[in-house]
């Protein structure tokens, strides 16, 4: 009798659960880009990619596909297109070469036109200083590579190529007004550019060297800050550059090492090492104590310094080693690192380290992204799998 | 051009007795370790590779070989090539960094040709990044973040990197 009550018990609330609805698959669109999502670019990739996460939330949002060791994303501030240079050869490994930029719709991640640009783009490891925007977003600039060296000029707002200029013993190209930009020199020295309102170059020279790419060779990894570009050196200096006129200028270094940090080794470390709050007027450098010659080595600490009194404010301990970071934009910011973490025990780690299996490492080493409070530097979260090989954060 | 010729030109012999005559861990176990915890640890591995020529030491698979000193890449020994040689069915990139290394065997230091060899896609095996004396890209031929492979007449993607020695240093 029991049974019996059970089995009509049972039954009558199957029945009563209404089935689920049928799906209608649909493609998603994006929301309204904000401050807390974050590009996370493999750049040196047979097939790049760039992939965009909400960090409020942990999601990712999308994907695009950038090419042959892709030069990264350009995010201009109107925020009506995503720019994306890129290398393609017609048999995929081979054949000929085309390199475009490619221009995504920011709501549907669909290519929605590309302009043509000479087949010359380098390709490396590191990606901020291989290209630069106007802060009008009026034009790019492209550093070429074929070993001689030429940047490439594209008018974004006409959407066309406008002219290739030599730029004999300089890479790394950085934008100064919405018509002039800069490129670091190999004697320590930069080249500066002048165009017209069409992008035509009007004028060009050199600086004097204002620092020695040698004995203490700055990064290419430049930070925007103001009339200035900042750049961190090798032995822990910033060097400031006005390019409030036409012509940079130099301003007096400072150091954002004690001698005795230097001689403990304390360097910047991985690829995207420097950035900056310019709100609260703080620069953020990822830092590592592996001494000469470590500075891709991955950082374990940030250091935070006051931008106009060099004062050093805060020291984070990160949670992972990482391979570069990123300050947003928000008014509290948060800071985002490359995180690398590994699926084994710390032991097993330290013994494949020690046997000489680093390249093992590698093989099982995750990239993900982690997520501090840049206020605490007190980590909120950390997304498993972001990439691949990390090169580049961008803010949106 | 030749304000920039001369320049490096004044520089050329200073980088080569600066370059690269440190033997460091690599990269990773560097940040892992830490060099000052086990400085015994090159010994260790030259131990392991003892079938090595005893005027070329060490093996071309491991990333401590001496001549790898300012490789950032796939070795192509691991690839179907050699220290010196190309896996078949790439090409020779004609354009590469250049590194000064040492070789314990003979304590002299040798210059280094790192070129890339293209036209496969990333091989993947031994990666190894050493760094002694690289620079930045706008040095580019002690720059080791360039993809060599792209812009040479080789213009294809990037497979893996060889140490090819092209000479003794002068010591002048």
């Amino acid at each position: 009798m029991l049974k019996i009550v059970a089995l009509a018990f049972f039954g009558l609330s199957f029945t009563a659960q209404a089935d689920l609805p049928v799906d209608l698959p649909i493609v998603e669109k994006l929301k309204k880009p904000n401050n807390a999502w974050v590009w996370v670019s493999d750049g040196t990739g047979d097939f790049s990619k760039s992939r965009l996460f909400d960090t409020t939330s942990g999601k990712m949002l999308g994907m695009l596909s950038t090419g042959y060791w892709s030069g990264g994303l350009v995010l201009p501030s109107h925020g009506r297109d995503i720019y994306a240079i890129q290398t393609h050869f017609s048999r995929s490994t081979r054949g000929q070469r085309t390199d475009i930029l490619a221009i995504y719709d920011p709501e549907t991640l669909l290519e929605k036109g590309e302009i043509e640009i000479p087949p010359r783009r380098m390709s490396a490891l590191i990606q901020k200083g291989l290209s630069s925007v106007t802060a009008d977003d009026n034009f790019l600039m492209v550093q070429n590579f074929t070993p001689a060296q030429s940047i490439s000029i594209i008018d974004l707002k006409n959407k066309r190529f406008v002219a290739e200029i030599e730029s004999p013993g300089c890479t790394g190209v950085y934008a100064n007004s919405s018509v002039t930009f800069s490129a670091i020199c190999g004697d320590g020295s930069l080249m500066w550019v002048q165009m017209d309102a069409t992008g035509n170059v009007i004028d060009k020279g050199f600086t004097d060297p204002f620092f020695d790419s040698y004995e203490d060779p700055v990064a290419a990894d430049g930070v925007r800050v103001d009339n200035q570009w900042l750049y961190a050196s090798h032995n822990g200096y910033v060097y400031p550059v006005d390019v409030s006129n036409v012509v940079p200028v130099a301003v007096e270094r400072w150091s954002f090492l004690t001698d005795q940090e230097r001689a403990d080794g304390w360097r910047f470390g991985g690829f995207n090492h420097i950035d900056a709050h310019p709100q609260s007027r703080r620069l953020f450098i990822l830092m590592q104590d592996g001494g000469e010659d470590s500075y891709e080595e991955p950082g374990k600490e940030v250091w935070v310094f006051n931008i106009d009194s060099h004062e050093r404010i805060a020291r984070f301990d990160l949670e992972h080693m990482a391979l570069g970071l990123e300050v947003s934009m928000e008014e509290e910011p948060h800071l985002y690192t490359s995180a690398v973490t590994f699926p084994i025990p710390t032991w097993a780690v330290v013994m494949l380290a020690v046997f000489g299996h680093e390249s093992s490492l590698m093989e099982i080493a995750d990239f993900g992204l982690d997520i501090y409070q840049a206020d605490t530097g007190k980590l909120e979260r950390t997304i498993e799998n972001a990439t691949s090989a990390p090169t580049l954060l961008q803010g949106w | 051009m030749s304000r920039f010729d001369k320049w490096l030109e004044r520089r050329a012999r200073n980088i080569a007795r600066k370059t690269s005559r440190r033997f460091f861990l690599a990269k990773l176990g560097t940040a892992l370790v830490g060099a000052s915890a086990y400085p015994l640890l090159p010994i260790a591995r030259s131990q392991a590779t003892a079938l090595a020529s005893e005027a070329d030491p060490g093996s071309p698979e491991d990333c401590e070989y001496w001549r790898y000193c300012a490789i950032d890449g796939f070795l192509c020994a691991c690839c179907g090539g050699t220290a010196s040689s190309c896996p078949p069915g790439t090409a020779l990139s004609p354009i590469t960094w250049i590194g000064t290394c040492r070789n314990p065997a003979d304590g002299k230091n040798y210059i280094i040709s790192y070129n890339d060899c293209c036209g496969q896609s990333a091989c993947r095996r031994c990666q190894c990044m050493r760094n002694e004396g690289d620079k930045p890209v706008y040095l580019t031929s002690q720059a080791n973040d360039v993809n060599w492979c792209s812009g040479s007449s080789a213009d294809m993607v990037y497979n893996c990197s060889i140490a090819a020695i092209m000479g003794v240093e002068d010591e002048a």
